[in-house]
């Protein structure tokens, strides 16, 4: 839909990978490493090599997990920051299940109770700040970021505290192993179960999105919340459930990392899985079918990052700061529509009048539909606070 | 323009004062155009006390705050001078005419929430800062010095988001004054204020006044203009109509009559054609002359508006006019604009009321009124208009009626059906529709594309789309191809459906917007300023819609500040002031009467 | 006695590099950018200033360069950010990737190892003496920690005793009132990122020539983030910050000594994630809004829609 759109956001994607791509090069080039042969070793890292297209898959499985629940958040305004923390929250909860949960029930049964049970932790997770953001009108950024803080706490306490390993050593901080029979992948972290199952979360996902009035209306909030609920939609609930559905994926994905390839909770796991799922997302141009393919894309990354020291000796951390460059760069208008003129009043983001969610008035989120309106005698700040 | 001191310029542009010693302030020749608009047009102004306070009035549109805005430099004119003490500047030059001792005080304020008030004076002011630091203490006594120097009850140390609007604005003049200004330009500073307040404020103006200030100030309250004012002028349709006249020279009548720029013909004068919009591309004002007339005769007023009182039982074969006929209801946009007749509703088909507003009061908000037991209903097929100087209560009524704003007491039923506490999906089933004033952020989503657009009320709100939607599942295809259906049928012009609503331009995208609200179903069609800003063609195509929804059996709530618009369209009007309902008037309308009551409150009764 | 003062050493030590960046984000978040890069600059100061150290042979030279390189980074968050728009959340996130992996890619081209790089030059301690006790303490803390009261006094001028600091926050809250009183909203705001930068450059350098005297591999593990927290969790206010990063600090100190593992019958975690909960409970019953909240950042999203 909305075919030249699409077209100029993936675009300006695009642009922001091309630039990022050769910046990159350059460092590598002067670095002394051989940009040919990086790229050629990552290509071999991500794809060519022996088991390195499954690798890709494992690590783009929970990014499209996750990516596909934030490109809804997304689409509705919200900005949900928070998939770190979710994600985390599913993980824990299914571990703990799948810990507890009688072994007599079967395997097949705890691990799909648990999987439910961890989507719905995340889900929870998420709902929290979302309840805050859209009736106390708390920033949801810092909502779920702080939810995120919470989350790394939690991962850390569960992993030291209550489901410690007894073999492992003291300094050692990592849960007890999940069951063999509950584990849902072999620890290559692929399963036709789990391919099948990020497919139909996006398939069902899409099909919310376009086929429903649900998907409809967040299409509406997202761009003009004001001319939605002016339409007659329920802006409240449209944004809670959308930052249930994020946090319901992010959860899930927890659920099935812990329960697939990684079978524990080591403290501080996967610490920048939730940033790169939101990348993934606006790569994606916060399209179902774009996220998928920028899970694959980004978990090729993952996987050639972790054969990038075995090849040329090139530290795996060294794709991060391309993600990082990407990640700067996607958002930026790069050479796209009009040139930012010089904005008397600061920006797009001082177009926003501050409406006060609790009182009935409209919601005012983040869209390119509102009009200038820098006049609101409500904007907070602190000078307010005594020193 | 006569009476009017020109002033040159010397050759190297410099300005040159020539016997105008005595002008405190004025303007020669300004004319600021946005776009096609011209909202000022070779205004030429001249007030020569000092120590006055000078009004400035007009309706809506008029130029009144251009004109502040232009004097203050804070918007450029095409043309003109503007003049200060006897010296005289290009039109637009802020720092200038700062230096030469005008400030002006936006009717909104400029001070930052989270500051103190001795904070947001020093950030304007930065005094008492050496080496770009201050003491906490000593700017608020000197800011406490400067607020009891000007006789405002301001503490410096209190926060400038607590303040009331009445001590914002003495914080703001405050900052004026102490930039050594000797004239405040205030653009309309009871607008803001509780009608409490302002008494006050007009206290402290005379005072400053006994010091020499002079003050312009622009006002909309003929009320307010006598009870502070020295003199007046009077801007219509960007033009001025009244030089600045002493108030003891001019009854409230007069000036009343002069706002509202009555002609001994009482037809549009071109002034105000141009001003609500339609003089685009006309550069001779008599052809928009010919073009209004044209208009009228377009749309005759209906002969069979029977004037009913107000909450009344009435007969239902009185409520509908009984010679105004509908058209078919899937006319093609010719049909609707000239007019033939294929459908008549039946009375027995419809119920009496479209919409019963009983004695709703609601909150005042900061420098809007509230809603005071206001009343008003609108019967099935009928147009009623609401008339009013801006700020008093049509924004309230309309959000109440849609549902946006909660109401303190009263009831509202639309179709009969109390809406209560329905929520607008509800309140659009039963037949409400919302042609909004403020089209970017409320009508239209400009990212969207047209379809969406054009379908969005009836997905969200589950109406009339048949096949389209079932039971939140919905069908892109249909809904795509119903949305194209309603853009063809509007005669939308645009290249795809998938297009965005941006790219179209103000009177496409209104057509958008009736292609959403106005529909056969349709129970009560809340019409906001719906042809603010339209060309004549525009101005046409809504009017024939609303009409021809009117006589299909929609009631029509028309909120308007264009009088031309309230006449040719409504049944009734009811004049608004304050928040409540002071007037209704029936057709023939006397622009004078309306505009006496508008204005200065003068009913009837 | 002494496991009280190896207590305060680590409170001195968790708190510096906060209250550092902390206080430096600071002017950031009144200016209206939230700087989540913080966690990246710290990083990049940190190597920065260790290689500067090494190259010139002194740590001064290294903060120097430090402070030179995140300036420059923040300049170029602010033409991101700022000139092109770019969304400051996901942008800033990009910083810190950009950090990790940029200090890890040059740590292995430039001093060919991937494990740690042990500083020669380190910032000195004003203290003399190396007897056991408290004085032992104060002598192995680096001038950083000492400067830290100064910074504050400095920072609190600037922010609510300066013109400067007036424009930053009428920038921050109220753009239309800035510029109407002459403000270049855009310059201030590069100026309260590269002030933040700087600061954070010192943050990080206290962390590698200061305490540790050596930069690893992603070694501010989530430092920059606490400070920016205690930035909001301080109210943006300059004593608010200062307190708040203590309360970090505490928390951290608490974390490193090994003997409690609980608080008050409380495992020791929760009472680490009590400033973030506090930070959420602050926003929520205080009712003060953001000077730029989410909702705005969103609004880059609408045209990134398909």
């Amino acid at each position: 839909m909305n075919w030249h759109h699409g077209v100029s956001s993936a675009g300006r994607v695009l642009v922001a990978l091309v630039i990022a791509l050769v910046l990159v090069s350059i460092a590598f080039q002067t670095g002394g490493y051989s940009a040919t042969g990086t790229w050629s070793a990552v290509l071999t890292g991500a794809v060519t090599g022996p088991g390195s297209l499954e690798a890709t898959l494992r690590y783009a499985l929970p990014l499209a997990f996750i990516a596909i629940g934030v490109t809804v958040s997304f689409r509705g305004g919200f900005f949900n920051a928070g998939a770190q923390g979710q994600f985390y929250a599913g993980g824990i909860v299914s571990l703990y299940l799948a810990l507890v949960l009688p072994a007599s029930m079967g395997g097949t049964l705890v691990a799909f109770v648990a999987l439910i049970a961890g989507a719905f932790a995340g889900a929870l997770w998420s709902i929290i700040p979302g309840i805050l953001r859209i009736f106390f009108n708390v920033d949801e950024v810092i909502g779920t970021l702080m939810f995120s803080f919470i989350a790394i706490y939690l991962v850390t306490y569960v992993s030291t505290g209550p489901l410690k390993s007894p073999t492992a050593g003291g300094q050692v901080a990592v849960t007890r192993s999940v069951p063999a029979a509950v584990r849902v992948t072999p620890s290559s972290g692929l399963s036709v179960e789990m391919v099948v199952a990020v497919l139909l979360v996006g398939i069902v996902v899409w099909w919310l999105l376009h086929r429903t009035r649900f998907g409809f209306e967040i299409g509406l909030v997202g761009r003009n919340p004001i001319m939605a609920e002016v339409q007659g939609v329920e802006i409240r609930r449209i944004g809670l459930a959308t930052f249930a559905v994020t946090g319901f994926t992010a959860g899930l994905a927890g659920a099935v990392e812990v329960l697939g390839p990684v079978g524990n909770i080591l403290s501080g796991y996967d610490p920048n899985i939730g940033l790169t799922a939101i990348l993934v997302a606006l790569v994606g141009v916060l399209a179902v079918s774009g996220a998928l393919v920028a899970a694959v894309l980004f978990g090729g990354l993952t996987a050639a990052s972790l054969y990038l020291p075995l090849a040329i000796g090139l530290p795996s951390t060294s794709l991060v700061f391309m993600t990082g460059l990407i990640s700067m760069l996607v958002t930026a208008r790069l050479g796209w529509g009009k040139w930012p003129q010089r904005v008397w009043h600061g920006g797009d983001r001082r177009s926003k009048a501050l409406h006060d969610w609790g009182e009935s008035k409209p919601l005012q989120t983040g869209n390119a539909g509102t009009k200038l309106e820098p006049i609101t005698l409500d904007r907070p700040g602190s000078v307010g606070s005594r020193a | 323009m006569s009476g009017t001191v020109r002033v040159g310029m010397d050759v190297a542009g410099r300005p040159v004062a020539r016997d105008i010693e005595s002008t405190v302030l004025g303007c020669s020749d300004l004319r600021v155009e946005f776009g096609p608009v011209v909202a000022l047009d070779d205004v030429s102004l001249r007030w020569v006390d000092r120590g006055k306070i000078h009004a400035v009035v007009g309706q809506n549109g008029a130029g009144k705050t251009t004109l502040c805005r232009v004097i203050a430099g804070m918007t450029r004119a095409t043309q003109g001078t503007v003049e200060v003490e006897g010296v005289s500047y290009p039109a637009g030059d802020a720092q200038r005419v700062r230096r030469a001792g005008v400030e002006l005080v936006h009717q909104t304020f400029a001070l930052p929430p989270h500051f103190t008030v001795a904070e947001a004076l020093q950030l304007f002011q930065p005094t008492q800062a050496r080496g770009g630091l201050y003491s906490k203490r000593k700017i608020e006594q000197l800011w406490a010095g400067r607020l009891e120097e000007f006789g405002f009850h301001v503490l410096p140390t209190s926060w400038v988001r607590d303040l009331s609007p009445e001590q914002r604005q003495a914080v703001e003049i405050t900052r004026a004054l102490s930039s050594g200004s000797r004239i405040i330009v205030l653009d309309e500073p009871t607008a803001v204020l509780p009608p409490e307040a302002i008494a006050g404020l007009f206290d402290r103006l005379r005072e400053l006044v006994m010091n020499g200030i002079t003050f312009l100030v622009v006002m909309h309250k003929l009320r307010q203009v006598r009870a502070v004012a020295d003199t007046v002028a009077v801007l219509a349709g960007g033009r001025v109509v009244l030089h600045p006249t002493s108030m003891a020279a001019i009854t409230d009548e007069e000036i009343a009559r002069l706002i509202m720029d009555v002609q001994s013909s009482g037809s549009v004068t071109s002034a105000s054609a141009i001003a609500m919009g339609l003089g685009a591309g006309v550069d001779d004002p008599g052809q928009v002359h010919v073009d209004m007339a044209g208009v009228d005769a377009l749309h005759k007023t209906e002969e069979a508006d029977v004037p009913v009182p107000l909450g009344a039982a009435i007969p239902q074969a009185s409520a509908l006019p009984a010679t105004v006929e509908g058209l078919g209801g899937d006319g093609h946009i010719d049909d609707i604009v000239h007019g033939t007749t294929t459908k008549r509703v039946e009375p027995s088909e419809r119920r009496h009321f479209a919409l019963q507003v009983e004695e709703v009061s609601t909150p005042s908000s900061e420098g809007r009124h509230g809603l005071q037991a206001f009343s008003v209903t609108v019967k099935v097929g009928e147009t009623v208009g609401i008339a009013g100087v801006e700020g008093n209560g049509q924004q309230a009524l309309v959000d109440t009626v849609v549902g946006l704003l909660p109401y303190r007491s009263g009831r509202i039923l639309l179709s009969e059906v109390d809406v209560g506490n329905l929520r607008i999906s509800a309140r659009r089933r039963i037949g409400l529709r919302y042609i909004p004033a403020d089209r970017q952020s409320r009508a239209v989503s400009l990212s969207n594309s047209l379809w969406v657009n054009a379908m969005a009320a009836q997905v969200s709100s589950g109406y009339g789309t048949s096949g389209a939607v079932r039971r939140g599942y919905l069908s892109e295809r249909k809904l795509r191809r119903k949305g194209e259906d309603r853009l063809r049928q509007w005669q939308v012009r645009y290249s795809s459906r998938d297009q965005a609503m941006r790219e179209l331009s103000g009177g496409n995208l209104q057509r958008v917007v009736l292609a959403r609200e106005v529909d056969d179903n349709a129970g009560l069609i809340v019409a906001e300023q719906p042809t603010q800003g339209l060309d004549l063609g525009g101005t046409e195509l809504v009017w024939a819609a609303l009409r021809r929804a009117a006589s299909s059996g929609a009631g029509i709530l028309l909120v308007s500040s264009d009088l031309d618009e309230l006449f040719a369209l409504s049944d009734r009007i009811v004049v608004a002031l304050d928040g409540e309902a002071i007037e209704e008037l029936y057709p023939p309308y006397d622009r004078e009467v309306l505009g006496r009551a508008m204005v200065a409150g003068v009913t009837s009764s | 006695m002494n496991e009280i003062y190896t207590f305060i050493n680590s409170v001195l030590l968790g708190t510096t590099p906060i209250m550092w960046a902390a206080l430096g984000c600071l002017f950031a978040h009144r200016a209206g950018i939230y700087q989540l890069g913080l966690e990246g600059l710290m990083l990049i100061g940190a190597f920065a200033s260790i290689g500067g150290a090494l190259a010139f042979g002194s740590a001064w030279a290294g903060i120097a360069l430090a402070i030179a390189v995140c300036v420059l980074m923040s300049a170029l968050f602010w033409l991101v950010v700022v000139i092109l728009k770019a969304n400051a959340i996901i942008a800033g996130l990009g910083l810190v990737g950009v950090g990790v992996g940029g200090t890890s890619f040059l740590q292995n081209v430039i001093f060919h190892t991937s494990g740690a790089v042990v500083a020669k030059a380190t910032v000195p301690s004003p203290v003399p003496g190396t007897a056991t006790g408290p004085a032992a303490i104060l002598a192995s803390l680096s001038l950083l920690v000492y400067l830290m009261p100064i910074a504050a006094i400095v920072v609190w001028l600037i922010a609510r005793r300066s013109t400067f600091g007036l424009r930053v926050a009428a920038t921050g809250q109220y753009p239309f009132a800035a510029n109407a009183a002459g403000v270049k909203v855009q310059v201030v705001q590069l100026l309260a990122l590269c002030i933040a930068g700087a600061m954070a450059a010192i943050g990080g350098s206290e962390l590698s020539v200061g305490s540790l005297h050596a930069f690893s591999y992603d070694m501010t593990a989530g430092v920059g983030y606490v400070a920016f927290t205690a930035v909001l969790f301080g109210k943006e206010a300059p004593w608010g910050v200062v307190v708040a990063s203590l309360v970090f600090g505490v928390a951290t100190a608490l974390g490193i000594f090994g003997e409690i593992h609980a608080v008050f019958g409380l495992p020791l975690e929760f009472l680490q994630m009590t400033p973030y909960v506090v930070t959420i409970l602050a926003l929520w019953f205080a009712g003060w809004r953001w000077p730029h909240a989410g909702n705005a950042s969103a609004g880059a999203f609408a045209e990134l829609q398909e």
